[in-house]
């Protein structure tokens, strides 16, 4: 279960974005500033999130946005509460639309060593207590403890 | 019934991440009900390959699937969301049941 980092530096509060696009690259630069990703996650997260749209209709709106575990060096989960909501496509439904109110950016080099913290992670999505602990950190410490917590990292 | 262990795929646009997380969320339903799981996570343009290429019970996925595919399709963003969850996990424990009765 180890080996996903949960870093302060990847975590945003409340964070001032007009576009899920801008969400992304802002995530995006800092696990590359990290050295977590390799060239081309970027481009390749944004490319995918049009093809298959990550919006989850959960009680608390979110993106978890992903991509390809060859664009990946180190298993890493970027958080962001936003300021204000983006619109993103819903998953497996594109023609609807939510807006997300936090997005997750994962990183992972192999989702399948990874099941049981995805399943953890999965939980979270459909618990509204975890969400709402999630949504109300007021700092990035309080962020990553929350995190910690909830995964068990 | 003859056989306890039911064969599926999980699929997503990356074959990865959400394609685990329903994978494992399909595991832990069935195996309530004693159901052994073979899961495997996949891409949608795979999906055809695999069933075709037979063993496959049903498929759970979030993203839309081209071709023609000869077992059960589950859409399952509910088991991420955990809204709409009861009736997804009916779904798929009816349609587990079906295919152990049918053997």
């Amino acid at each position: 279960m180890a080996n996903i980092i949960i870093d302060e530096r990847l975590l945003a509060i409340n964070l001032d974005i007009q576009s899920k696009e801008e969400g992304i690259e802002f995530l995006s630069n800092e696990m590359d500033k990290m050295g977590f990703v390799k060239e081309g996650f970027k481009e390749n997260v944004l490319e995918r999130e049009k093809k298959y749209p990550t919006g989850l209709p959960s009680k608390i709106p979110l993106a978890i946005c992903h991509t390809e575990a060859r664009f990946v060096k180190h298993n890493a989960i970027a958080v962001a509460t936003l300021k204000n909501p983006v619109e993103f496509n819903e998953m497996g439904n594109s023609d609807k639309k939510i807006n997300a109110e936090m997005i997750f950016l994962l990183a992972l080099n192999d989702p399948k060593i990874q099941v049981l913290w995805l399943r953890k992670l999965a939980n979270i999505f459909q618990d509204e207590k975890a969400l709402t602990m999630i949504r109300g950190s007021s700092t990035k410490k309080k962020l990553a403890a929350n995190l910690k917590a909830l995964l068990q990292v | 019934m003859s056989k306890q262990k039911i064969s599926i795929l999980g699929v997503c646009g990356s074959g990865t991440v959400s394609s685990s997380m329903l994978a494992s969320r399909v595991e832990s339903i069935l195996n309530e009900i004693n159901i052994d799981v073979k899961a495997v996570g996949v891409m949608p343009q795979m999906v055809k390959e695999y069933v075709d290429r037979g063993g496959i019970d049903f498929v759970v996925t979030t993203s839309p699937i081209p071709g023609d595919i000869k077992v059960p399709i589950i859409k399952g963003v509910p088991l991420l969301t955990g809204i709409g969850e009861d009736e997804c996990v009916e779904e798929i424990i009816s349609t587990a049941k079906k295919i152990l009765e049918n053997e």
